[in-house]
């Protein structure tokens, strides 16, 4: 695999939240604004890159791969863990609304599954430059994914788009226009849940389409 | 050696040398997050009264969950107009920090939630709530609206009005 199919398998093929369905916890949770969305995911690739490359670091020796492996787990945790603390004390220092915004689930991406997954199935058997280029191509589909649940909740649920801070795009006019209210539902949890399905099922319609059309073209 | 006595060794050296590195930025980020939460403070603070007429003095406590007193002196009478408790209490998962400002009349001007991690869609909630007390006596709790779907955050922030409440009477000088 060279290092494009490397990068581009965590967008579609292998995409952490629309294929894997991984770390969906706190992307449901956050995803009520676009700036919340676009926080995580850069919280998030921060995190995934440099755990992935540590990780890889630490195990392509394989005198220290033999010591550590009994406590890999742990290590991994331990490595993870450093990191997220890093994110959480620089957003509270310097991004304090971010901060106050996506709340508990900046420590909760310790145990975000896509993490420690990637760190464990990736990262500790792959070269630290092919273990960053996946963690960034993840990181990058898992933030895709973030920012398209959030565009459909934000501007269904709350009539605006967040770009960050004040730079907000107001939709209320389309509403008007239409003599229609946002729903307010989508952003809550059953609006979450149900713009996520409705997003896995016209991914899943596109993929399964573009997957018979290969195998009529390969039965030809 | 065993196996498992140096793996437990690098462990404990990959902890140690983790430790270090957030003490590191800890020192350099503690320093911004207290400045900003007192940026926070003082800006809430400043929408319940105009600053410019009063001079603020700050009174830690301890041994409370009410952690640091605001007496505002009106600068023209001499006299303590108010008083901008700031209050901590454990919601669901984490700590609520609010601010309320009594009056010297012994009513409430306002409060504000100014930190909280608490349950988006929930507990969240609770930042810029109306829990029904603004203007209201602190004889009357009975006024407290919770929020819906939020009792453990709703029950902290009624912790912090009682706390606030029971002292307010020998903050201001007066017995209970």
């Amino acid at each position: 695999m060279n290092q494009k199919e490397n990068f581009f398998k965590g967008i579609l093929k292998e995409n952490p939240l629309f294929v894997s369905v991984l770390g969906m916890c706190p992307s449901l949770a956050v995803t009520t604004t676009l700036e919340n969305a676009i926080g995580m995911s850069v919280a998030v690739f921060f995190v995934l890159v440099l755990s992935n490359f540590l990780v890889s670091l630490l195990m392509s020796s394989k005198k220290l791969a033999e010591l550590v492996k009994p406590v890999r787990i742990p290590v991994y945790i331990v490595i993870i863990a450093t990191l997220v603390t890093i994110v959480e004390m620089v957003t509270h220092a310097f991004v304090y609304n971010l901060y106050v915004s996506l709340g508990v689930f900046i420590p909760l991406i310790v145990v975000n599954c896509i993490i420690l997954g990637r760190a464990e199935a990736f990262a500790s058997n792959h070269k630290p430059i092919d273990a960053v280029v996946d963690g960034m191509g993840m990181a990058a589909g898992y933030g895709l994914a973030l920012v398209l649940i959030s565009l459909v909740r934000e501007s269904l649920g709350s009539g605006t788009i967040t770009i960050w801070g004040s730079l907000q795009i107001n939709l209320m006019p389309v509403f008007d226009y239409l003599r229609i209210q946002p729903l307010d539902m989508f952003t809550k949890p059953v609006g979450a849940f149900m713009t996520f399905g409705f997003l896995l099922a016209i991914i899943l319609a596109f993929g399964n389409k573009r997957q018979a059309k290969l195998e009529k073209g390969s039965a030809k | 050696m065993s196996k498992g006595f140096i793996s437990g060794t690098v462990l404990l050296i990959l902890g140690l040398v983790c430790g270090l590195l957030l003490a590191t930025i800890n020192s350099f980020t503690a320093p911004k997050i207290l400045e900003t939460e007192n940026k926070v403070k003082y800006d809430a603070i400043a929408e319940f009264y105009n600053l410019a007429n009063y001079t603020i003095e700050e009174v830690k406590v301890e041994n409370s969950i009410v952690d640091t007193l605001y007496l505002l002196t009106n600068t023209t009478t001499n006299s303590l107009d108010s008083i901008v408790y700031s209050v901590k209490q454990y919601g669901y998962q984490s700590d609520i920090k609010m601010l309320i400002a009594i009056n010297g009349d012994y009513t409430v001007h306002g409060y504000k939630v100014v930190e909280q991690a608490e349950t988006p869609g929930y507990g969240s909630k609770s930042v810029g709530f109306d829990f029904g007390l603004e203007g209201e006596s602190i004889d009357n709790i009975d006024a407290f609206d919770a929020i819906a779907g939020a009792t453990y955050s709703s029950n902290a922030v009624k912790d912090c009005f009682e706390a606030v409440f029971d002292r307010v009477a020998s903050d201001f000088g007066g017995g209970n």
